[in-house]
Formats: C-alpha cells, sequence, structure tokens
C-alpha cells in the first residue's frame, strides 16, 4: 500500500487532536474542582505528549510526498485546496500546543493568555480534523465524497484520544485513583460511544467482521470499565489498544479501496 | 490568441493499435510506467443460447485518453502549490519546479491523467504539445493515429459539431470538470456500463 505514511498520519493526527480536547476538558474539571494538582500536573505532561504526536504526524505526511524537502509550498493554494487548509491547521495546532506547553511549564502566561492559546489550538485542531475529511470528500470521488469519510474522521478522534488519554491515566505514577475516577468515567461514556457509532457504520467483508469483532471486544472493555471502578484504567488501556486495531483496519480498507474509478 | 484546445476521438474509428500511445511516450521521453496517453480496452459480454446452442454475444471498444484540458479542472482546484495550472489558451499544465509530488491531483482526476514520475518524485502530464501545436503542428499522438480516429481543434469549434457530453462507461460525468473532449461513440456503447462491462487491459493503463 502506497499511502502507509498517510494512515499514519492520519490516525495520529486524529488521535493527538481528540487527547488535546480530553486533556483540555481535564483540565477545566481540576480548575474548578481545585483540588486535584496532580490532575493538573498529568495536563502539563499530556500536553508535551500531543505535541509530540503531531510532531510525528507532519513527519509521517511529509513521507507520501515526493520532494518531502519542499513540503512547505504545501499551503500556497488556501484558496482553492483543502489540502493547503490541513497542512496550514496542522502546522497551526502543532505550533499552538507546543506554545502553550511552554507557557505552563514556565508560568510565563497569564491565565487569559493561556485560555486564549488553549482555544485557539481546540478550534485548529477541531478544523483541522474536518479539512482531513475535506481533502477525501473530492467531487470525482464518489466512493470517498459521503458523509461517512467525514463521521469516520471524528469518531476515530474520539475514539483514540480520550482513550489514549485513559491509558495515560492508568499508567501515570502520580495521580491517586480517586482523582482519575471521574475523567476515566467520563471517557468510558465518551469511547463507548464512539465504538457504537463505528459498530453502526457497518461494512461488508472479511476484514471488516474481524474489525467488528474487535469493536465489540473495545465496547465490553469500556462497559467493564464501568462496573469494575478500581481497575477502569486497565480496561480502558486495553480498550485504546482495541480502537488503533480497529481504526487502523478501517483506514486501511479506506486507502485500499481508494478512489475506485474505472479509468 | 487560438483555443481553448480540445480532443475529438473517433471511438468507432480506433483499432486499439496504440500509436497514439507510443508517439506520446517517444515524443516526451516518458519513463516506463508513465503514460500521458492511454488506451483502454472497454470488453464485457458473455454467452447467449440460440435455440440449442450457445454463441458468444460479445463486444469491445478502446477509448485513448489523455489530457481533456478540462474548463474546471479539479487538478488545478485541489492542488496545494499552485503547481497545476490553466494557461489563458485553455491547456493545464504542471510546473515540475513548484510540484512537491503530493499526489493529490491523481486522486481527483477522474480521467488517470496526472503521472507521478518516480525518478523526479513529481507530477506529469500531457501538455496538448504545445509547442508543436503552437507551431501550426499536431500533437504526436494525434499525428502518430493510422486510422485517423484522433483529432484536435478549437474546443468551441468541436463542441458545436459532435458536442462535448460524452458520459458513457467507463467515462465520468462531464458535468463535474467539463473536459476538452468530443467523442464519436462506438456503436456498443449503450451495452457497457460497472456491470456489464470492464477496462479488460487494467495492467497495462494502471488504475
Amino acid at each position: 500500500m502506497k499511502e502507509r505514511s498517510l494512515l499514519a498520519f492520519t490516525l495520529l493526527a486524529q488521535l493527538a487532536v481528540g487527547a488535546f480536547v480530553t486533556v483540555g476538558a481535564l483540565g477545566l474539571w481540576a480548575g474548578i474542582t481545585e483540588g486535584e494538582p496532580t490532575v493538573l500536573l498529568f495536563v502539563d505532561g499530556a500536553l508535551l505528549w500531543v505535541a509530540l504526536a503531531m510532531a510525528l504526524a507532519m513527519l509521517a505526511s511529509a513521507f507520501h510526498l515526493g520532494a518531502p524537502a519542499s513540503a512547505l509550498r504545501a499551503v500556497r493554494n488556501l484558496r482553492t485546496s483543502w489540502l493547503s487548509r490541513e497542512v496550514l491547521l496542522m502546522v497551526s495546532f502543532t505550533v499552538l500546543v507546543g506554545l502553550l506547553s511552554i507557557l505552563r511549564r514556565s508560568g510565563a502566561g497569564s491565565s487569559a493568555l493561556l485560555a486564549g492559546v488553549a482555544a485557539a489550538a481546540g478550534t485548529c485542531g477541531l478544523g483541522l480534523v474536518y479539512a482531513m475529511a475535506r481533502v477525501y470528500r473530492i467531487r470525482t470521488v464518489p466512493r470517498w465524497d459521503t458523509v461517512r469519510t467525514t463521521a469516520s474522521f471524528f469518531v476515530t478522534m474520539l475514539l483514540l484520544g480520550p482513550l489514549a488519554v485513559a491509558a495515560g491515566l492508568a499508567l501515570g505514577p502520580d495521580l491517586t485513583q480517586a482523582a482519575a475516577r471521574a475523567p476515566l468515567l467520563a471517557i468510558a461514556l465518551v469511547a463507548a460511544g464512539g465504538f457504537s457509532a463505528e459498530i453502526a457504520l457497518g461494512g461488508r467483508g472479511v476484514l471488516h467482521t474481524v474489525r467488528g469483532a474487535i469493536l465489540f471486544a473495545g465496547l465490553v472493555l469500556c462497559a467493564l470499565s464501568l462496573l469494575a471502578a478500581g481497575r477502569s484504567g486497565a480496561f480502558l488501556a486495553a480498550a485504546f489498544a482495541a480502537a488503533l486495531a480497529a481504526q487502523g483496519i478501517g483506514r486501511y480498507q479506506f486507502y485500499v479501496v481508494g478512489p475506485g474509478r474505472p479509468l | 490568441m487560438p483555443g481553448p484546445w480540445a480532443f475529438l476521438f473517433d471511438a468507432a474509428a480506433c483499432s486499439g493499435c496504440k500509436a497514439c500511445q507510443a508517439a506520446c511516450k517517444d515524443r516526451h521521453g516518458l519513463a516506463v510506467g508513465v503514460l500521458w496517453r492511454r488506451v483502454y480496452e472497454v470488453a464485457g459480454g458473455s454467452w447467449a443460447r440460440e435455440r440449442d446452442a450457445w454463441v458468444p454475444d460479445v463486444f469491445a471498444f478502446n477509448l485513448s485518453i489523455g489530457c481533456n484540458h478540462c474548463e474546471a479542472p479539479i487538478c488545478v482546484e485541489v492542488c496545494p502549490t499552485g503547481a497545476m495550472r490553466r494557461r489563458p489558451d485553455g491547456l493545464v499544465v504542471v510546473d515540475a519546479d513548484t510540484c512537491i509530488g503530493c499526489r493529490y491531483c491523481a486522486w481527483a482526476c477522474p480521467y488517470g491523467t496526472p503521472q507521478f514520475d518516480d525518478a523526479s518524485g513529481r507530477m506529469t502530464k500531457c501538455t496538448f504539445c504545445a509547442d508543436d501545436v503552437d507551431a501550426g503542428r499536431a500533437p504526436a499522438c494525434v499525428a502518430a493515429c493510422p486510422m485517423r480516429a484522433l483529432d484536435f481543434g478549437e474546443r468551441a469549434a468541436l463542441e458545436a459539431r459532435h458536442g462535448l457530453d460524452a458520459s458513457f462507461f467507463p467515462l465520468p460525468d462531464p458535468s463535474l470538470t467539463r473536459p476538452g473532449l468530443s467523442i464519436v461513440p462506438h456503436r456498443d456503447v449503450g451495452r457497457a456500463g460497472p456491470r456489464t462491462a470492464a477496462v479488460a487491459n487494467r495492467e497495462e493503463v494502471g488504475g
């Protein structure tokens, strides 16, 4: 498959945006509840991971190019090309997340500045996922030009991002079980919705059946995490692995089938 | 300034000799695997019962397709660098120095026109042999056709004579990009459809 690098890019970027949104919500929740400094420390660390994931995503996207050294030229046609818009949003999101991380760690910015940068980054991130979907919604490619493409990209964001954060919370050394309980509960509910949506989108073929089984396993793991409060982090970390495998297979099918035109 | 230009293809006259394809490769020194003009062999049909006998009931025709230098070129619209552009005379060209080889134009073009060159890492495409046309000569593919199945002319003139709305299988809906392509249809185009016909030489033409 020629699009291996695009598979890695789209999954990583959607994971990063989903994780950023989740971390943002986590930060807000910690701020409101005013008593969980460990959660705020976790947010600082998670922001670095988001920036790293985006850096890797950008690197992966460049591997797809015939002339990667000239990659920055890709922003020259913002007027009509969704690919140009995607690249601009990708770079903006990465820079803003990096800046937010630096500001938080150095304590240099006011809370209003931090909130502004975070809001701008979130807007760019969500815009990035939308632009990524629009890149494939080409009017000459009926197979890709459906709402299913947009839905799939946003569901991937909602599955991989929050579950990656849950895995981080489960593996994080300094977080108390009590501090993590509410975020893990919320993530389990969001992820269960994501798994259900992907199952409902359906599909045909052996590979889809395998993927369906993995999605169902992910849904069961989310349910288990809701039932077993003490081990919910471990269940959600396993659900993350299931989501990654399922969305990896789904994206592979997306690219392998390709535009699928007769000429 | 003459133009915009368009191709005329007579599917009823084409024998599928691929002289156009070879002449194009020769004229532009194209690498192995790069085909600016491709001859698609469209075939279909099966066996039909005639009283007590089964007889072949098959059909086949050829389509010679290069770049149609569309009026609404989607390759230009999606190109992120502006390397793909439509000249004032209507010819759609790619600037190799600006192209970054993202292949987005290849995804978007419903005619399979932009071709990736592995050696340069850039997209390449049919130029309508602009130098030849400017000098009053025919494009290489047109000049090479022994059946006179390929011709070229100004878009308006070809549209008035033959129309620019050929949309039989496997051609895409022309309203998507408004191609500069007139086709005199083969008698069997009405039998061809996504379920009744296929491109028989896929390995050769790619896609």
